[in-house]
């Protein structure tokens, strides 16, 4: 009795005739150990008029006392009974039976009636029901980015969960509705070419206004594209929810319910709107989310290296791996512009912008649209950075490019080059005995100061050499074996003396995997690589008996 | 230079002198540190309107990257445009590689201001136009 809160406070049983006390409004039952009602007071007559002196506990009904009192009668003498207490159906009420032993071994069941607090503790389960319900739909509304998978989850929890079927509308795209409805464990989607004003609350929801209450809207008036196919038996009762987004709707949802179940209760109202918001949240957020991939998607295309190959019988070949792989857009580049044919120099451009993500993307499409335009200038690289210089500078920020610029040709089975180094690291050049040189060009950044200077210096190439463009996030890349040492200058170097003879691909495979390796875990800036080669035979027919098979790594 | 950790950045301005102010930086110039130097060498121009030079003190700077150097850029860039000359004090050799290899070291060590001025900024200097943008 510790927990009771019932008014009457419990006498001390006395089984001796004339003394039970009828004035307690509670019912009392004493039963020998046989399980035969010896007594009963006044509350309990009313109660259980069958249950007369002599009357067995079995027989009146009561088989969730009885069983208790058979239960209890068999344990030993000493045994506490008060906390066995144990609750059953008297009629349509509910009751909670306490046991307490009397002096001479019978047992006496005090009935509470316990009905308004088993209503409570249901009601209590059926929010936690609903709490968790959110929860998973939260759950699972977040684990995805995708507007159409998001829309599914909604039609199909509320579908499970609110009502007998759903759909899930979103705004409208042109003419149509894009529409998923859910009706069990089904879920479909659709488009319709369809009017939301002919439903009625349907159109206000969609521009986010206050929602329309269930009873407003009469089911007959649902056209049959509001009605989930497969949706049996007529519709009892409808529920128009706007999905609330960020600032505008992400959509309604109709909550469709038969005509055998009770309409909505005005908690259950709230109950959709609490989920409504959640699934319109997730649905604005997925919407957001495709907007921007799309954006980025599109600046992707845009500015992400082109794949490079042989050109008028050079060979080509590029590597770039950005910072982070979540943003691959990162601030170096390298483009090659053939040559309008092959006794044209073609020109390769490798440069690093400083900066990261969108900022540094931007100016990296600028740079490259405008060396594009430039290209007729190739002849002369000081003056082609000098314009492009012009065409960067700006007012507001300091945001500048380092670039290499190398104008190739191939003359017999030489390939000439001509290397302008803007404020970057200078290429390196691998001779055919291994020796790698540094190109001797030098020159300023481009995009800050009012003019450039740079230095172009003509190399030449025999076959089987190769020159290197690279950014700095080579040479600069931390790793090594405790973690914090550059990968350097000179490593680069003996990478490449070691690669004499590779053909361009495979020299830029084995210093990406080189350089991966020597970061490890730890991080990077962006890294991107661009050989030049001059190839080993002057025709690709010539079978000199010294051909060598396809590098792989 | 090798600690894996992030230093933290640092920056302080005094002007002991008479018309000059010392801007002295501690740390990493990058990408995160970038805006606070060029924020305060801009105010320390506001704040100083008689300062004829301004001496950024990079004994302390730990590394600096394209970021770090476009700062500096733009705090040569505010300096120029407010007539005042602009000294880099205490150049690490990293710091002076990465201004030859980027082809910025005669554009920031040249002290600007007035192009006849003496460079340790001594002798009182009439403030005129700017130099260039």
């Amino acid at each position: 009795m510790k927990t009771s809160k019932r008014p009457s406070s419990r006498p001390r049983v006395d089984t001796r005739l004339g003394a039970l006390p009828d004035a307690a409004p509670c019912p009392l039952l004493v039963a020998d150990p046989a399980g035969v009602v010896v007594e009963r007071n006044a509350a309990a007559s009313r109660l259980l008029p069958g249950a007369g002196t002599g009357a067995r506990l079995h027989e009146l009904g009561l088989e969730w006392l009885a069983d208790a009192h058979e239960r209890l009668a068999g344990t030993g003498h000493s045994a506490r009974l008060e906390s066995e207490a144990v609750t059953g159906q008297v009629g349509d009420r509910s009751f909670e039976a306490r046991p307490t032993r009397t002096e001479d071994g019978h047992i006496a069941w005090w009935l509470a009636d316990n009905t308004g607090r088993r209503a409570a503790e249901e009601a209590l389960q059926v929010e936690r029901e609903r709490t968790a319900f959110l929860a998973e739909a939260s759950n699972a509304l977040l684990a995805t980015l995708n507007v159409d998978r998001c829309m599914e989850v909604t039609a199909r929890l509320a579908a499970k969960y609110l009502a007998d079927a759903a759909v899930a509308i979103g705004p409208p795209a042109g003419r149509g509705l894009p529409l998923t409805y859910g009706s069990g464990d089904h879920v479909e989607r659709a488009h319709v070419d369809a009017d939301p004003a002919v439903v009625p609350g349907l159109e206000e929801a969609l521009q986010g206004f206050p929602p329309v209450a269930s009873q407003w809207i009469d089911p007959a008036s649902l056209p049959e594209w509001a009605v989930p196919p497969g949706f049996d038996g007529p519709t009892g009762s409808v529920v128009i929810t706007p999905l609330p987004g960020h600032g505008i709707a992400a959509g309604a949802l109709i909550l469709l319910r038969r005509s055998s179940h009770s309409a909505f209760s005005e908690r259950e109202e709230v109950f959709a709107h609490l989920f409504a918001a959640r699934a319109g949240a997730a649905l604005s957020a997925a919407r957001m989310y495709a907007h921007q991939a799309s954006i980025t998607s599109t600046l992707m295309q845009e500015l992400l290296p082109p794949q490079l190959e042989q050109v008028h019988g050079v060979d080509f070949a590029g590597g770039y791996r950005p910072s982070g792989q979540r943003e691959r857009i990162g601030g170096d580049f390298y483009d090659v512009h053939p040559g309008s044919d092959p006794g044209q120099e073609t020109l390769a451009v490798l440069g690093d912008v400083c900066g990261k993500g969108l900022d540094a993307a931007v100016l990296t499409g600028k740079i490259r649209n405008t060396l594009q335009a430039l290209l007729p200038m190739a002849d002369d690289h000081e003056r082609m950075l000098n314009l492009l210089n012009g065409a960067l500078l700006n007012a507001e920020h300091t945001r500048f490019a380092t670039l290499v610029l190398a104008s190739v040709v191939r003359r017999e089975r030489t390939v000439r080059l001509r290397l302008t180094s803007a404020g970057h690291p200078a290429p390196l050049i691998v001779r055919s005995d291994g020796r790698v040189e540094e190109a001797e060009t030098q020159g300023t950044l481009v995009g800050v100061l009012p003019e450039c200077h740079a230095d172009t210096v003509a190399v030449e190439l025999a076959p089987g050499e190769l020159c290197l463009l690279f950014t700095d996030g080579i040479i600069e890349a931390k790793g090594g074996p405790l973690g914090d040492a550059m990968f350097g200058e000179q490593r680069l170097a003996d990478v490449l003396s070691d690669c004499v003879g590779l053909p361009a691909e495979a020299v830029i495979e084995r210093i990406q995997m080189l350089a991966a390796q020597w970061i490890g875990q730890g991080r990077h800036d962006d890294m991107a690589l661009v050989a030049i080669a001059a190839p080993r035979h002057a025709h690709l027919s010539a079978v000199d008996g010294h051909t060598r098979g396809r590098y792989t790594a | 230079m090798t600690t894996p950790h992030p230093r933290r950045f640092s920056v302080s301005v005094t002007a002991d002198r008479p018309r000059s102010v010392c801007v002295r930086v501690g740390g990493d110039l990058d990408h995160d540190s970038a805006e606070i130097l060029v924020g305060t060498v801009t105010a320390a121009l506001a704040d100083h309107p008689a300062a004829e030079e301004i001496r950024l003190d990079l004994g302390g700077l730990d590394a600096c990257d394209a970021m770090g150097l476009s700062a500096l850029l733009m705090v040569r860039r505010c300096t120029s445009s407010a007539g005042v000359r602009l000294h880099l004090d205490g150049r690490s050799p990293e710091l002076e590689r990465l201004l030859r290899k980027t082809g910025t070291f005669q554009h920031l060590t040249a002290p600007g201001g007035h192009a006849e001025a003496p460079s340790d900024g001594a002798q009182p200097n009439p403030r005129g136009e700017t130099d260039q943008g």
